[in-house]
């Protein structure tokens, strides 16, 4: 629904005539098609959240998927060598302590050897970057200890309005 | 459509003096291009059907004549959209 | 062409390859048909390094910078969503104007406009309003997420173009506590310290900051530091638990505002057991402390204030002082005291050894233990055992101490005291501006350090932490920029908030957005929404997505975002970090340099530089409300009447000999240069022209090109010889030290002061203490709001670790989104209860100022003590500003988003 508006609007722009304007303009304008009766959009229309900002909306219900480890799908990543995201739920395994770091529990293996064997920490994860590049340790870097600044758990939630990347 | 794409990088321990054999064996595995070289350690990177098949072959890297370790360094799992 | 299949392979073989560090030739070739080019990250104030990846003109990756310094390599999941930010599906990419009838109207919808159309409107009202009221009746609000060349030419083309002060920046509600808490202990801002002394350090104190989610690679470095040496300790100061409290060691639950008397306490101790580092103290050091009836920044004037608002306003001019205030302020309790120093909330004395040391003496452990506790479910012994426990930490001369903080601090109604609190501990104990050892404030945004403040984006500064209210700086200012003398404003112009009530009250009739949302980030939101709406003001928004301020525009301006212009942030350990353009800006989207340099040629010399009212002005030199006529001496340097503020300003000869194209471009474009159809370069020119003002006096930057050097991954200024500074005021490591001295606090601002004890100056004949830092007392305050019968909890805002600031970037991209999809209230179980409420059901949160609904959170990544609930205020749908207090630091004017009272009901 919020997609079709999105929609609607860039096309109202994008079919706008040029404008008869004789008023001397600047280099940039000069390619710039102005409309001569546009359709307005109100600002209602605008944001990710519809409607006028004086209103209180409803507020959106959403949940972490409720899916335990263990033999969900990978979920695909936003691009090479973006971090995969959590497909299972993580309320349990949360917060990282120090003493406690759920995550390398089950992750911290060599080598995935059925499918419903959790994804390993690669072998990246193992090198310090800042002390010693190029050598793979036995233990994890320090400082990816905290597993969650980088891999987040998803809700299906659908977003309001798409991404063109 | 959109099919999954399973694509794994490895590091690949060449025993010293067996360097061309150990690349032409892995060069010649489906799904396994060799990127590149450096001493004796190159990166390839495996394309797969599915995990089970990703592990699978990277077991039979290991077996190969003139692989002295091979280890999954990167493991990319993501939709093709092409 | 390279097929997206080819490509992924060769990036896994590259990542791949640098993971076990094989950096060969071929490493590089594997990227081919990417382009990948250093930039810092477009968001917090970390400043982490990043690789963005191109291909012909889109990004298609971002990874980690293996040679950044900052992150050696790493990214939190923000990082990783640079490469997303640009292109969700509503990216304004045409100038829209409000209009019916084909006329600008204001209750009109948005009509795409050309950039003529969108500039003629904006002529006009500029005329309109400047006409009317004068330079006070225009104004920008600016942001830390300016490049340093964005903020220089905002404030030349307000301060020196149009003469007005009404510049801030939203930098304003995010660290201007720390500029004032830096500038009144040492006399010249940012931190003596760098990211080094995390590596460097035994004990990191995060006092009411949650850097696992706000600084989180720097986290990962502290984790790192915590796990290689089992003798490092962390500890957590905050008002709830957070997963910062994940990693250390221990964390502190506090009763909001009581961080001032738990200060007070530490410092107690140090002086108790003999620990103040006598010699460093005496050498370096003097005591100093200020009013206490200094108001809390809150309008005095009601005409506008809903009903409901008028008892907390009150506060301002009366405070009648709760028991623990009386005893921490040395005052009879229920004593009523009159908020005199309000406008006067900056002056400070020096006062003695013996003064300090009594002003001290009420902060004992039970007195602060029983005020403090912030978890009623702790037992009180085991937070007294932690209090002490910090206090050891502190004391003992053996152990390095970091101590960070953010907005806990700064967001503060004493947000000033409490970042100079953190001073006096660090200073007692000499464990300052050293390698481990230091206070450090970190910053929220990209470049509130190297735009906000280093340029001086605020309605008080000029560049190089220079004021406008000083003579000598105005007249440095004016020969710098070749302006004849008094063209420059002396009076201070609206801070971000006051704009706000500036425009409610009609006094501010042209309003022009720029990298920042203030509609939503405001503070008390419901007023200022509406008088953009009701009132005969012009709003401008430059943006790259519709959010909540483009909603209430009047005409919204497409900007280019940050990898689609060239560019320069400064991070929060004074690195100054340089980028080129990567990708062109989509459709009529512009850099917002083009639009101010563009802008600028519509309004002439004459249209400004004649006499001007100023209401309220008054300085040496100047008639009494009335800025001078400096045309005829404008004249005489070159300035016709009719010359154009583009000429005047910013194409200057100087400035035209930067010619465009320039080597250091290496082939990447110049959109800024391209639109404006000029030969010269103004992002390279700019910036030289601004790191003039810096150079020779301690704020140092180095040449341009040096930043796009091989190997160079922003430099920390001040930069000489080619040396950048990792620790200031320390001989071993800055060469301003004087010539001798091992530590030299040569910050010159505020050095001379009367003299005094607790209750006020005793001698006025000023004292120049030059190179010292001053060591205030601060007292324990209570804040104007707290929770009563009917508004009965706390409230207090903040960020999540998935979106940056207003989310108008983050949300669009579908990985952050469906992280955290919109904001919850987070509330303690029991509270819940108490009101009929479980998790997942929808309530009501109402202050006297607004009310909003939002879903009810009792687990999550929260742990909320009874009593205060947290509401991040990334999501337009859920606004939590309409809640907030706009009360401020007096003295820095920077809001408390972290403490006022409210209600949660059923909805």
């Amino acid at each position: 629904m919020n997609r079709i508006l999105v929609a609607m609007l860039l096309c109202s722009c994008a079919s706008a005539p040029r404008p008869q304007s004789a008023a001397p303009q600047p280099p940039a304008a000069a390619q710039v098609p102005a409309p001569q009766q546009p359709r307005g959009t109100p600002d209602s229309a605008l944001g990710l959240t519809k409607g006028s900002v004086a209103d209180v909306p409803e507020p959106l219900h959403w949940a972490y998927t409720k899916d335990g480890p263990g033999g969900n799908d990978v979920l695909p990543r936003g691009y090479p060598q973006a971090p995969p995201r959590v497909p299972h739920d993580v309320s349990d395994y949360l917060p990282i302590t120090l003493a406690r770091n759920r995550c390398l529990q089950c992750h911290q293996i060599a080598q995935k050897k059925t499918p419903e064997d959790p994804t390993p920490i690669p072998q990246s994860h193992y090198v310090d970057l800042r002390n010693a590049p190029g050598t793979v340790r036995k233990e994890l870097a320090g400082a990816r200890f905290v597993c969650s600044s980088c891999h987040v758990p998803q809700a299906p939630a659908p977003p309001p309005i798409g991404n063109g990347f | 459509m959109m099919d999954a794409m399973n694509i794994s990088g490895i590091v690949i321990g060449i025993v010293p003096d067996q360097r061309d054999t150990c690349l032409d064996a892995v060069a010649a595995l489906p799904g396994v291009d060799v990127h590149f070289v450096e001493g004796d350690r190159a990166v390839v990177t495996q394309e797969a059907g599915s995990t089970a098949e990703q592990e699978e072959g990277l077991r039979r890297i290991q077996a190969l004549p003139g692989v002295a370790h091979a280890e999954l360094v990167y493991h990319w799992f993501g939709e093709d959209i092409e | 062409m390279t097929s997206r299949r080819e490509f992924i392979k060769r990036s896994i073989a590259a990542a791949t390859a640098a993971a076990v560090g094989i950096r060969t030739a071929e490493a590089a070739e594997a990227d081919a048909g990417v382009s990948w080019d250093p930039t810092p990250c477009r968001f917090c104030g970390v400043g982490c390094g990043i690789l963005v990846g191109t291909r012909g003109d889109r990004v298609v990756a971002i990874k980690g910078d293996p040679d950044a310094p900052v992150n050696r390599g790493l990214l939190c999941v923000k990082g990783y969503a640079n490469a997303k930010i640009l292109y969700g599906e509503d990216r304004l990419t045409r100038p829209l104007l409000r209009m019916k009838g084909g006329q600008y109207d204001k209750d009109g919808d948005f009509v795409p406009v050309s950039w003529q159309q969108a500039f003629d409107a904006m002529e006009a009202q500029f005329r309109r309003a400047y006409g009317e009221l004068g330079p006070t009746g225009v104004g920008i609000m600016g942001s830390g997420q300016y490049t340093v060349v964005e903020g220089y030419v905002a404030a030349k083309l307000v301060k020196a173009g149009f003469r007005s002060n009404n510049i801030d920046p939203n930098a304003r509600h995010c660290m201007a506590s720390a500029v004032a808490g830096m500038m009144q202990t040492f006399g010249i801002d940012e931190p003596s310290g760098c990211y080094d002394d995390i590596e460097a350090t035994d004990t990191v104190v995060a006092w009411g900051a949650n850097m696992a989610e706000m600084h989180p690679m720097l986290w990962a470095r502290v984790a790192d530091r915590r796990q290689r040496n089992p003798g490092v300790r962390i500890v957590h100061l905050t008002t709830f638990g957070t997963p910062t409290s994940g990693i250390a060691d221990t964390e502190i639950v506090f009763k909001p505002n009581t961080d001032l008397a738990i200060w007070n306490y530490i410092a107690r101790e140090i002086v108790a057991r003999k620990k103040v580092d006598r010699d460093f103290v005496a050498k370096h050091c003097v005591f100093a402390t200020g009013p206490m009836d200094i108001g809390f920044g809150m309008r005095r004037d009601d005409s506008h204030a809903f009903p409901a608002e008028l008892d907390t306003r009150a506060r301002e001019r009366k405070v009648k002082l709760t028991p623990e205030e009386a005893v921490a302020q040395g005052a009879q309790p229920g004593e009523v005291v009159e908020q005199k120093s309000a406008a006067d909330a900056d002056k400070h004395w020096l006062i003695s050894w013996d003064e300090f040391v009594k002003a001290l003496q009420p902060y004992t452990l039970d007195f602060v233990a029983r005020l403090s506790q912030g978890d009623a479910e702790e037992p009180p012994e085991k937070h007294r055992q932690k209090l002490q426990q910090l206090a050891d930490f502190y004391a003992d001369p053996k152990r390095k101490v970091v101590s960070y903080w953010t907005m806990g601090f700064n967001q503060h109604t004493r947000g000033t005291w409490i970042n100079e609190q953190a001073y006096m501990a660090h200073l007692l104990t000499g464990k300052q501006a050293t390698p481990g050892n230091g206070g450090f404030s970190l910053t929220g945004q990209p470049s509130a350090c190297g735009t906000a403040r280093e340029v001086g984006t605020f309605s008080h500064r000029l560049p190089a932490d220079m004021v406008v209210t000083n003579p000598k700086h105005r007249e440095r200012a004016e020969q710098r920029w070749n302006l004849p003398p008094r063209t420059i404003n002396p009076k201070v112009g609206s801070h971000i908030t006051q704009m706000m009530r500036d425009l409610e009250d009609g006094k501010l009739k042209w309003v022009w957005v720029q990298v920042t949302n203030p509609f939503q980030s405001t503070a008390n939101a419901n007023h200022w929404i509406k008088a953009a709406r009701d009132k005969g003001a012009f709003l401008i928004v430059s943006d790259v997505y519709p959010g909540i301020s483009a909603k209430v525009a009047d005409l919204i301006l497409p900007s280019a975002m940050i990898f689609e212009k060239w560019g320069a942030y400064g991070n929060s350990e004074r690195r100054t970090q340089l980028w080129r353009q990567q990708v062109p800006p989509p459709g009529d989207a512009r850099t917002d340099v083009w639009q101010m340099l563009e802008f600028s040629k519509r309004i002439r010399v004459k249209d400004c530089w004649g006499e001007q009212k100023v209401p309220g002005l008054a300085a040496d030199g100047f008639e009494p409300g009335k800025l001078p006529d400096v045309l005829g001496e404008a004249g005489k340097l070159g300035h016709a009447p009719d010359q154009t503020l583009y000429e005047a300003l910013f194409a200057t000869p100087g400035n035209r000999a930067f010619k465009w194209p320039d080597p250091v471009a290496r082939g990447h474009a110049n959109h800024t240069v391209a639109a404006l159809g000029a030969d010269w370069f103004p992002e390279k020119a700019l910036f030289e022209e601004y790191a003039g003002f810096g150079r020779g006096r301690g704020h140092d930057l180095a040449p341009f090109d040096r930043y796009f050097d091989d190997g160079v991954r922003g430099l920390r200024w001040p930069v000489v010889n080619g040396k950048e500074t990792p620790w200031r005021f320390n001989a071993e490591y800055d060469p301003y030290v004087k010539k001798g001295a091992r530590f030299d606090f040569y910050g010159a601002a505020m050095k001379e002061l009367p003299s005094g004890d607790l209750h006020g100056v005793t001698d006025a004949k000023l004292t120049a203490v030059p190179g010292k830092a001053k060591i205030f007392f601060r007292p324990y305050a209570a804040p104007p709001e707290s929770p009563d019968a009917e508004y009965d909890l706390w409230l207090s805002t903040g960020r999540v670790l998935e979106h940056w600031h207003s989310g108008t970037m983050t949300r669009r991209v579908p990985e952050l989104y469906q992280a955290m999809p919109s904001a919850l209230l987070y509330m303690n179980p029991r509270d819940a209860e108490k009101r009929g409420l479980k998790r997942n059901d929808v309530a009501w949160i109402e202050s006297r100022r607004g009310r909003i609904k939002a879903v009810v959170e009792t687990r999550g990544r929260y742990r909320m003590p009874a009593g205060m609930v947290y509401v991040p205020w990334f999501d337009e749908g859920v606004f939590i500003n309409k809640v907030t207090l706009d009360a401020t630091c007096p003295i820095s004017k920077q809001t408390d988003f972290k403490k006022c009272a409210v209600k949660v009901t059923r909805a």
